[in-house]
């Protein structure tokens, strides 16, 4: 069975609470951080930062008022991921369950992954020569909910089969009067197993506009190693051509 | 059967005989070390890619050393060695006469596969942040470069198959040093 987490910004406090358990399950370092313009921190997803929240302040000019929209951001753990389609070792599975995974083992660091992923998300380390993302903790699911959807306070994140999940996404879409991203409305890479419910639209937390299928330069990248055919049968042709040139040669 | 001929058998310098590959390699680098540079490292390059594209698959994280040093470092190295080769090749006309046709369009495949190249290694990478320029020049291609740096290794592979180029120049390279002794004993 598939399952999904929903991922409701309306209900976000900030409180990261989601970044502290997917580190402390992980084990994963923290980062050296430092002020900046943004309260989003750490500004970027790391190999040792799975998961953190966008902080975007928004000025309604007409009115004066300003809003906080914060936003759980990571991996969308994508039902046709690009990231695994442009591995060239395997290293990248996407389970029935919903999770992607790498499996640091196979890895070789090429960064494939990084240029084909459309929301960038595989984080390289130069340390460790390796890739890492957010798994969903594929170790946890289904038994358990990942760690940052049991952190968080303000239901803000749901985790649950994905039909019921879907349903949980209409509902509130009908509450709210925005958009489902991830599904229903939009569908990035044959749809994502980390649904967003938004009460605006989807450029305006910054989420980037996907197309619904892999892009057609992957599948190329995949069978263009067909070209050796032909590429072998005209060495041969032009081995034979001049095998028999010098034979021609040599009667001569 | 090879028919009998009384063609004359091809000569070679004296001492051929005596030299076996190793001697040849080495005389190699000490004629031209930039030269014999460029063509190992095409090599190495050549064959860990195919390696990493072909039987990743099978071979998974055994190929981590062979990408991170082999594909990432030496070809690193290739970088400077091929800007040196080029720079050589526009001031000496010595080396622009034996330079075919053929062998201009595989520098424009090297070129792009440079490129792409660096813009797959600068992903993430710390000394990207220090070349902000670079950066930007590369971010319009960083999508699509795993795929042109793959797609044009194969197209190369197959133009230099076909007119011939360097893939076929370097099979019969290989096949001549490797024969070089056995053929020079029989017709010394």
């Amino acid at each position: 069975m598939e399952y999904a987490v929903l991922v409701d910004p309306d209900k976000c406090i900030g409180c990261r609470g989601c970044q502290v358990s997917c580190k402390r399950w992980n084990d994963r370092p923290g980062e050296e951080t430092s002020f900046s313009n943004e309260w989003t921190n750490p500004l970027e997803l790391s190999f040792n930062t799975y998961t953190h929240i966008k902080f975007e302040l928004e000025h309604n000019d007409t009115t004066d008022e300003t809003k906080w929209r914060f936003i759980n951001w990571r991996c969308m753990h994508c039902q046709e991921p690009a990231c695994a389609e442009a591995c060239p070792v395997n290293a990248i599975t996407k389970f029935e369950e919903g999770p992607v995974v790498v499996d640091q083992t196979r890895c070789i660091g090429c960064k494939f992954c990084i240029s084909a992923c459309p929301f960038e998300i595989p984080k390289f380390d130069v340390e460790t020569g390796k890739v890492s993302k957010c798994h969903m903790c594929y170790d946890r699911v289904p038994s358990k909910e990942p760690a940052c959807v049991q952190a968080c306070p303000t239901d803000a994140l749901v985790f649950g089969p994905k039909e019921k999940i879907l349903q949980l996404a209409k509902d509130r879409k009908a509450e709210l009067g925005g958009t489902i991203y991830g599904d229903v409305d939009n569908k990035p890479l044959g749809g994502t197993s980390f649904i967003y419910v938004l009460d605006a639209e989807a450029s305006t937390y910054g989420l980037p506009e996907v197309g619904e299928s892999l892009p057609a330069t992957l599948p190329v990248m995949r069978y263009s190693k067909w070209l050796l055919i032909p590429a072998a049968a005209g060495g041969l042709l032009y081995l034979a051509a001049w095998r028999n040139s010098r034979m021609k040669e040599k009667e001569k | 059967m090879p028919k009998e001929t009384n063609a004359p058998r091809k000569k070679y310098p004296p001492k051929v005989a005596e030299t076996g590959t190793r001697t040849i390699i080495k005389g190699m680098f000490q004629v031209s070390l930039l030269d014999s540079a460029f063509h190992l490292l095409m090599a190495i390059l050549l064959i860990t890619g195919l390696l990493i594209d072909l039987l990743g698959s099978w071979l998974g994280g055994w190929l981590f050393w062979i990408r991170q040093v082999a594909h990432g470092y030496l070809g690193t190295l290739f970088v400077i060695i091929f800007i040196l080769y080029i720079l050589k090749a526009l001031v000496s006309k010595k080396m622009r006469t034996v330079l075919t046709a053929t062998n201009y369009v595989d520098f424009l495949f090297y070129i792009a596969l440079i490129i792409t190249g660096i813009s797959i290694a600068s992903a993430n990478a710390p000394w990207i942040t220090y070349i902000p320029e670079l950066a930007e020049a590369l971010a319009p291609i960083a999508a699509y470069a795993p795929t042109i740096h793959i797609v044009g290794t194969y197209v190369w592979i197959l133009f230099s198959t076909i007119f011939p180029g360097g893939i076929l120049h370097g099979l019969a390279t290989a096949y001549l040093i490797s024969h070089l002794k056995k053929r020079s004993e029989r017709g010394a």
